[in-house]
């Protein structure tokens, strides 16, 4: 079971948990990536490529699937304007094996991190606006 | 042919997309963005950057990669910025 989404809207992590509790499986690992901000940020704001973002986020899932034996992965990316310290994504996995979970889930955020088509922009509280560069900062 | 900007790309040449008609020698995304930058400010600048990106129909066109046939093209700037 593969479940993508691309969201403006906030996610509930417990609920995507228990999602994947109900697989039944012996171990589910899971992380949720907040955006952390310098002080000076009022807002940050994720562009993306809709369909791209989709596809690539659906890409990396089906990818983790052939590298570990997974009952189910659960990703969630979030777009459009967040407030420092949000959540801007979700990575989850179920399998009957702890390992494999832990490691696919590690796996996930490696790869949403590296390959995603999500793009950052941060309002400071003067109004200006500037655009991360590739690897200035990363959703803790 | 249409171009679709994103992120930085999109404030700095001031339009989220443009429609364009490159001539014949541009045949894939590294044509495409050396034609546009060719083309003067604020193109020049935007698309200075190494590691453009393109896609075409949600899926990534590298950059030796064809656009033929592509009618519209999505340029992006590097990804791993969250």
């Amino acid at each position: 079971m593969i479940d993508v989404r691309v969201q403006s809207g906030d996610f509930d992590p417990g609920r995507q948990l228990a999602r994947l509790g109900e697989l039944k499986k012996a171990a589910v690992a899971s992380f949720v990536g907040r955006l952390e901000a310098d002080d000076g940020v009022r807002e940050l704001r994720i562009d993306h490529h809709a369909a791209l973002a989709k596809a690539e986020l659906q890409r990396i899932a089906e990818e983790a699937g052939q590298r570990w034996p997974l009952a189910g992965i659960i990703l969630i990316h979030r777009h459009g304007p967040i407030a420092p310290g949000g959540r801007a994504f979700f990575a989850g996995a179920a399998a009957g094996d702890a390992d494999a979970a832990g490691e696919a889930c590690a796996w996930l955020v490696a790869q949403i991190r590296a390959r995603a088509p999500f793009w950052r922009k941060e309002i400071l509280a003067d109004g200006s606006e500037r655009w991360l560069k590739a690897n200035e900062r990363q959703a803790s | 042919m249409e171009i679709l900007y994103y992120g930085r790309l999109r404030d700095e040449i001031g339009r989220d997309r443009e429609e364009i008609d490159p001539p014949s020698h541009v045949l894939t995304v590294e044509d495409l963005v050396a034609w546009l930058r060719g083309r003067g400010e604020p193109h020049a600048s935007a698309l200075a950057e190494a590691g453009i990106h393109a896609s075409v129909s949600g899926q990534w066109v590298r950059g030796k990669e064809s656009l033929f046939g592509a009618l519209e093209v999505a340029l992006l700037p590097p990804v791993g910025v969250l």
